[in-house]
């Protein structure tokens, strides 16, 4: 896909055509049923929060609630947020939150959410900056999906996850499984920690213990693979001289930092034969003081730290927090916030603006009624895929629910 | 120990529970999970005093956890703290009496933090770490035939997914474990600190922990099991509370650690001066407490060790500066020598600043450390509404102002009714707004000097 330059596209979301998206193709009775967990509305729904985000003045209003899908959708159309958040489920309906004591008005559950963003990457990403995005620095994000989708299914037996593109630089994971909606705040910590390889709050580094942890192992077997292509060829990140020094400030010999530098001299030199300089130069240097071990550690090291899946802390840890929703349009990009059906072709420049979208309602030949009119446009795949992912949330919550009531018949 | 159907239990000089009925079979182990509740009966005042005790532990337990500390700077903070209040032996005479104290005061501070969830989080907590710390210093033998007595039912890995998942099973966890080693498999929920830290093995939602990582897995079981227990205990506290005796005691206990910290204003820009100290006792901001340390201070030109600890943290937290503090005491300590005095107590007061040592000012204390704290007989510290006998008491309040015998017998049933802070806050409502009642229990000498402040600063705008 050609660089995506989201800057100077001129995507003006206009408040008129955002109400029709939300009148005509918005999936809002998925929506109900994905957050519902079942056909018939009840508090899993009834009792969460949403938060508005509305056009004029950018207002925010939090604590919204709705008893059924067609309530929410007539406030969608009512107010027309540019952007709307998804909460947790209280134990009590929040719009009457302050009719019960604060100490009362609790968290119930939440989905477990991730959130990837390409700004994260901006001091590895040489391709673009800023709010630009590229296939290239995508590779990023598509590597962490994959990472974290496995783990989130094998380590900690997940299987209801739902990746949405995040409608410029990033992508958001929503783990709806009973069991993860239902993890405390202590839990949430425990699992971001686990994810999380690199740690302190100023300059991430590495913190992974010897021997590799089966999950970083596992992480690091991978990214030796996209390694070569992904950060030496693509981004070529340690080019210049000065670049240069990221990659020296992590080689632990001095000897060998100081034989490389002189080798290197001031003149640009391609990274990946830089990457092969360390092992040439420690090989043939004669420098006694070089630890051959700590070396190849140090390497193992700097390929995980161009690699590691970085996720925003803060988004995770609370179940408190509030995420965009699905099929919301991004109002800097006028892109549709779509489910990403499969990250191996996911092409972030071909996912449907709401712009492209109204156009193909317009010359649409259909006379389907509006419950139908997605199915011509582009957005069809997303929501067929949304569909399908609801149901089998849904199917898997009815079992969970049956077996929960056979278990007490037998007490 | 709080049978209903004897209503004497808790009458004072009714020991039924005579320490050398206990069996050693009552308390096998030095470690607990305090299963079975209490039996025996016990008198009111070593009900209040134990708890009293454990929670001082309980305090320090907090102020590591609070500070971050670990390690063996904890233990060097706890060690002393536990031998003086609430030590647990492994060996010797004194081991059964002990444990009876152990079990006892941790029991009735369930009953005292069970009403809310705040609190009962909050005693979880603190509890759980005073379990860890125990379970880690404990001795080896003891601590594995106190496992074996748990009967946990942990679910334990099979010799053949042990060895499907051998080579995981050994990077998983750092140092790797024996090669025979016993792992159990529980949800990952259970042992998030293993899980945040990449010590155990996590496959499909279930952590793999080797036997040598249990502290873990008895820590987490302890902490839910109190949790469920306190939530009981909630539920049945309603009975408990008819005996009338038993609420003020435990609300005072709970209280500690609600106000463990005065969070209120401090008044450094008002200019307060070694001399101003005198002029706000003598404009009726301070309460009884810090009254009768400056009067006694006036009189013996000296205060003792926990009498300067009290009243100086005091002055600090309304605002009095380093400076004046030292000029203050200087001052008011007329017989000691500039040479003695700044030897032995201007260091002790840049400390309580933290201005030299450990670099941390200390914290001015709330009436349940006020209460909690021992007074000799040469000491004038503590908390008036629980030392001063009726009479002393009643004459102190008449010279205040009260003087309507009513009131007086009011206050009178309160402090008799263990409950200082209500007698207090009454005070304070007749000598500042006509007995009009205020919306909360004052619960720090410091909120009733700002209170005071505040309510003189207002009464001075509205008559100019
Ligand atoms: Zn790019």
């Amino acid at each position: 896909m050609p660089s995506v330059d989201f800057t100077f596209a001129n995507h003006k979301v206009d408040p008129e055509v955002l109400t029709q998206y939300y009148q005509r193709l918005f999936p809002a009775r998925y929506l109900f049923q994905w957050l519902n967990h079942s056909p018939v509305p009840s508090s899993d729904f009834t009792n969460r929060e949403f938060a508005f985000t509305l056009f004029k003045d950018e207002k925010y209003i939090r604590y919204l609630s709705y008893p059924n899908a067609d309530a929410f959708k007539k406030d969608l159309l009512k107010m027309t947020p540019s952007r709307f958040e998804i909460g947790p489920e209280y134990n009590s309906n929040p719009r009457d939150r302050r009719l019960v004591n604060k100490n009362n008005f609790k968290t119930l559950s939440k989905e477990l959410v991730f959130d990837i963003d390409l700004t994260d990457y901006d001091g590895i990403r040489t391709c673009c900056s800023d709010k630009n995005i590229c296939e290239l620095c995508w590779n990023f994000i598509t590597f962490s999906i994959h990472v974290l989708d496995e783990t989130l299914r094998e380590d900690f037996g997940f299987e209801h996850i739902l990746w949405v593109y995040s409608g410029r630089r990033g992508a958001h994971a929503w783990v709806c499984d009973k069991r993860a909606r239902e993890l405390d705040d202590k839990a949430r910590k425990a699992m971001i920690g686990y994810l999380n390889i690199a740690k302190g709050t100023r300059g991430k580094v590495i913190d992974a213990k010897r021997p590799f942890h089966p999950y970083v192992s596992r992480m690091f077997d991978v990214a030796t693979k996209d390694f070569t292509q992904h950060i030496l060829l693509d981004q070529d990140p340690w080019r210049t001289p000065e670049d240069a020094e990221k990659l020296l400030k992590r080689i632990p010999d001095l000897n060998l930092k100081d034989a490389l530098k002189k080798k290197w001299g001031f003149s640009d030199i391609s990274s990946s034969t830089k990457w092969k300089d360390i092992d040439e130069v420690a090989k043939s240097g004669n420098i006694k003081t070089l630890n051959a071990n700590s070396l190849l550690e140090a390497k193992k090291d700097i390929i995980l730290e161009y690699m590691y899946p970085r996720l925003d802390v803060n988004v995770s840890v609370h179940m408190n927090h509030l995420l965009k929703s699905p099929f919301c349009v991004h109002p800097g990009t006028g892109r549709v916030c779509v489910p990403i059906t499969d990250p191996d072709t996911f092409d972030a420049s071909s996912v449907p603006t709401l712009n492209e979208l109204l156009e193909e309602l317009s010359t649409s030949t259909s006379t389907d009624s509006n419950a139908h009119a997605y199915e011509s446009t582009s957005l069809k795949p997303y929501i067929d895929f949304f569909g399908k992912f609801v149901n089998n949330l849904m199917k898997a919550e009815q079992q969970h629910a049956k077996r929960g009531r056979e278990n007490d018949l037998s007490f | 120990m709080y049978r209903h159907s004897k209503r004497r239990v808790l009458e004072r000089n009714n020991i039924v529970g005579d320490d050398s009925t206990v069996t050693p079979a009552n308390y096998p182990h030095r470690l607990s999970f305090y299963a079975l509740p209490p039996l025996e009966e016990i008198t009111l005042d070593q009900f209040e005093l134990w708890a009293i005790d454990r929670l001082k532990v309980l305090a320090e337990v907090e102020r590591c956890i609070v500070n971050n500390i670990t390690g063996q700077t904890m233990e060097s903070l706890l060690k002393p703290v536990l031998a003086e209040h609430l030590p647990l032996g492994t060996h010797g005479s004194a081991i059964e009496s002990e444990r009876k104290k152990d079990h006892y005061s941790h029991y009735i501070l369930r009953l005292a933090f069970c009403r809310n969830e705040d609190l009962r989080a909050k005693l979880v907590r603190l509890e759980t770490a005073l379990f860890k710390y125990r379970f880690a210093t404990d001795d080896s033998n003891d601590r594995k035939s106190f496992i074996q007595d748990l009967n946990l039912d942990w679910e334990q890995v099979s010799q053949q997914e042990k060895d499907t998942l051998a080579a995981e099973l050994a990077h998983a966890t750092v140092p790797s474990p024996a090669i025979n080693e016993t792992y159990f498999k529980v949800d990952f929920e259970r042992v998030c600190d293993l899980v945040e830290s990449r010590r155990v093995l996590v496959k499909r939602g279930k952590a793999y922990v080797p036997n040598s990582l249990q502290q873990s897995l008895i820590a987490a079981e302890f902490s839910s099991r109190l949790d469920q227990a306190l939530m009981l205990t909630a539920r049945a506290l309603p009975r408990l509370e008819e005996d009338q005796r038993l609420v003020p005691v435990l609300t005072h206990l709970s209280s500690g650690f609600a106000w463990q910290t005065y969070s209120g204003p401090i008044y450094s820009d008002e200019g307060f001066t070694a001399d101003s100290v005198a002029a706000l006792d003598r404009a009726g901001h301070f309460p009884l407490c810090m009254h009768n340390m400056q009067r006694g201070l006036e009189v013996n030109q000296h205060l003792k060790y926990e009498g300067r600890k009290q009243y100086g943290t005091f002055l600090r937290a309304i605002g009095l500066s380093v400076e004046e503090s030292l000029k203050f005491w200087r001052m008011m300590f007329k017989k000691v020598t500039d040479d003695k005095f700044n030897k032995e107590y201007a260091y002790n007061i840049k400390h309580s600043y933290g201005l030299v040592g450990s670099r941390r000012a200390y914290e001015p204390q709330n009436c349940v450390h006020i209460g909690m704290s021992g007074v000799g007989r040469d000491e004038i510290h503590g908390c008036p509404y629980k030392e001063f006998s009726p009479d002393r008491l009643a004459s102190e309040l008449r010279e205040m102002g009260i003087t309507d015998t009513a009131e007086l017998s009011k206050i009178r049933d309160l402090t008799q009714k263990h409950q200082y802070s209500m007698a207090c806050t009454r005070v304070f409502e007749l000598t500042h707004q006509g007995g009009e009642p205020s919306k909360e229990t004052i619960m720090a000498p410091n909120t009733y000097f700002s209170l005071s402040y505040e309510h003189a600063k207002k009464t001075e705008l509205s008559q100019s």
